[in-house]
């Protein structure tokens, strides 16, 4: 009964979700172009390829302008994007166009510890 | 009959003669009085570059950011000017806690930490950088009912000051800008305004139809130091309405040991192609570092023509500046984003539609100057509407994703710093009274007003704000 119980809400939130997505979805068709893009910035170990705990400060054209793991909203378009020292990730930059991106689909950017 | 006309002839030429002398004489004096005369003051230039320093917004001053507020204050002469002092008479009456549940009360004015203006609206920014809480016991004897007008008159009348303004790099704006600066600011520079409120003046840069604020991220195209500059020459820049007054000159001098363009503004250079309003910004700002020799000068003219609202450095900080860092700094970011517009446009001139005959000259070339201005300001205003509506949108947006996600036992999707913003504007357009309406609509754009108008606009700005629907949902929240 419990297991039923949870399937049921569990189906119901993912209808519910579906539903707003796509909700969101039509509304963002009729409305202007979005003036924001959206980049997420992880590290990573260097061999295993696992996740690091660590958090550093993310510069966008050398301007501190969010956090590693964070969302970071910003205006996009042709840029440099970098951590704060110590410099112990590679690449030491990713020189990107942040372009058509979304809160939900945005740009993902790697730093690999260096070995 | 025939020797009276001669003779009287004889006297008439003998009179033109003597006046070509006298005007030839006086014109020697003149022009030997300004070879003479001290010339216009002119920006410093800036030795050596310091990115922090000078008169600019840091975001790293210490200062607490989680309530942060943003004033503007539109043109208008001292329409605008007295009715943006209301606004800020009512900031400081208005009492919030803040943080919240702390006990502390202060007012929402010692809150603020941009007050961005342009023109009128620049006189009573620029005092309340300067001079605080003694704005609120002299700016309406000092400045709003001052007959500035029949002061600036009387100052080009005097014949003494004739020889300077003979002077080919003296202008009226700038005979204002001594005056500005001697009988209203003090002689204060840009060192002696507030950090906090950060006091951004706005003009017009005439060769290229942009903004340009009078911080020190902008004096650095210049290598020049903001620092040392008469806070009368920049509000002077801001409030020199076309025809009226002249534009005021600034000088690019060579730049400053360490500048180089900012990395953004690099890239931005690249092409319009993805971000075109980074490019435009970029592409009118670098030229004055990039190509000092074709640029030698730097022409203001009122920020009303670019900026009516004043509103413009905010949009741009927002979407690029310093209060785009702030909304992404965690922790210590931005909590809540409060922007309130005191907008003092006047009326339209809808009388001119009552008469058959099409409007005049003056009419014609008012309109010419005012009309792209007015609608600039209304797309200006819903712009940033737009912008802050975005946020919420995205916010409310990935807290359903995720309230979905959890519930469907997934991870949950990185979410954006949440931040509550509200975007008050307040305008003569909203007084409720017909009548006082159409009285406070029609106050002409001039420096000089009579002392009950005055009153009127302080108090108007005033209740207004007090009356304002989301001014009032705030204040609630923060009581």
């Amino acid at each position: 009964m419990h297991t039923t119980g949870l399937g049921w809400r569990r189906s119901f939130a993912v209808r519910l979700g579906a539903a707003t997505v796509l909700a969101i979805a039509a509304g963002s068709c009729t409305s202007p172009k979005p003036v924001f893009e959206y980049v997420l910035v992880s590290l990573e170990a260097g061999e295993s390829g696992s996740r690091v705990e660590e958090e550093r400060a993310v510069l966008i054209d050398t301007k501190s302008l969010g956090r590693t793991g964070e969302l970071i909203e910003f205006e996009g378009g042709k840029c440099v994007i970098t951590l704060d020292r110590p410099d112990e990730y590679e690449p030491a930059e990713h020189d990107v166009t942040v372009e058509d991106t979304t809160a939900l689909t945005p740009l993902k950017l790697i730093f690999t510890r260096k070995s | 009959m025939t020797e009276r006309a001669a003779r009287g002839r004889g006297s008439v030429r003998r009179w033109l003669r003597r006046t070509a002398i006298a005007v030839m004489l006086l014109l020697i004096v003149l022009q030997i009085g300004a070879w003479l005369s001290s010339p216009r003051q002119e920006n410093e230039p800036l030795p050596v570059h310091d990115p922090e320093g000078g008169y600019r917004f840091t975001t790293d001053d210490g200062a607490a950011n989680r309530l942060f507020v943003c004033v503007t204050m539109s043109g208008g002469g001292t329409r605008a000017a007295a009715f943006s002092y209301g606004v800020l008479e009512e900031l400081l009456n208005t009492e919030i806690e803040w943080p919240p549940d702390s006990g502390r009360r202060v007012s929402l004015l010692s809150e603020v930490d941009i007050l961005s203006a342009s023109s009128g609206g620049s006189f009573t920014a620029a005092y309340y950088g300067l001079f605080k809480q003694r704005t609120f016991t002299d700016f309406r004897e000092r400045v709003l009912y001052r007959d500035i007008t029949k002061d600036l008159f009387w100052r080009a009348m005097n014949p003494l000051r004739w020889p300077r303004l003979f002077r080919p790099d003296f202008s009226r704006s700038d005979l204002a800008a001594e005056y500005y600066q001697e009988k209203i600011f003090d002689g204060r520079r840009f060192s002696d305004l507030s950090r906090r409120p950060f006091v951004v003046i706005n003009a017009t840069n005439v060769a290229f139809g942009s903004g340009f604020s009078f911080s020190q991220s902008f004096f650095d195209y210049l290598g020049s130091n903001l620092a040392t500059f008469p806070v009368g020459r920049a509000v002077a820049a801001s409030s020199a309405f076309p025809l009226l007054l002249s534009p005021l000159t600034l000088r690019n001098h060579p730049p400053a040991r360490g500048f180089d363009l900012p990395e953004d503004v690099k890239q931005a250079l690249a092409g319009p192609q993805s971000k075109p309003r980074r490019y435009a910004q970029a592409s009118r700002l670098a030229p004055y570092h990039l190509e000092k020799e074709g640029h030698p000068y730097l022409h203001l003219l009122d920020g009303a023509l670019s900026d009516n609202l004043g509103l413009r450095y905010v949009i741009d900080s927002y979407l690029r500046g310093e209060i785009r860092t702030l909304l992404n700094r965690t922790p210590g970011g931005i909590d809540r984003l409060i922007v309130i517009v005191a907008n003092a446009k006047g009326e339209s001139d809808e009388d001119l539609d009552r008469d058959a005959s099409p409007p005049g000259e003056t009419d014609v070339s008012y309109k010419t100057a005012t009309v792209s201005m007015d609608n600039y300001t209304f797309e200006t205003l819903e712009l940033m509407a737009e912008f802050l509506d975005q946020r919420r949108q995205t916010q409310e947006m990935l807290e359903a994703v995720n309230q979905w996600r959890r519930e469907a036992g997934m991870p949950e999707l990185s979410q954006l710093p949440m931040i509550e913003s509200s975007l008050i504007e307040v305008s003569l357009e909203q007084i409720s009274d017909l009548e006082e309406r159409r009285a406070l609509l029609s106050v002409p754009t001039t420096l000089t007003l009579p002392r009950d108008v005055v009153d009127e606009l302080i108090n108007k700005g005033r209740e207004l704000l007090r009356r304002h629907g989301e001014f009032q949902e705030l204040i609630d929240t923060l009581r």
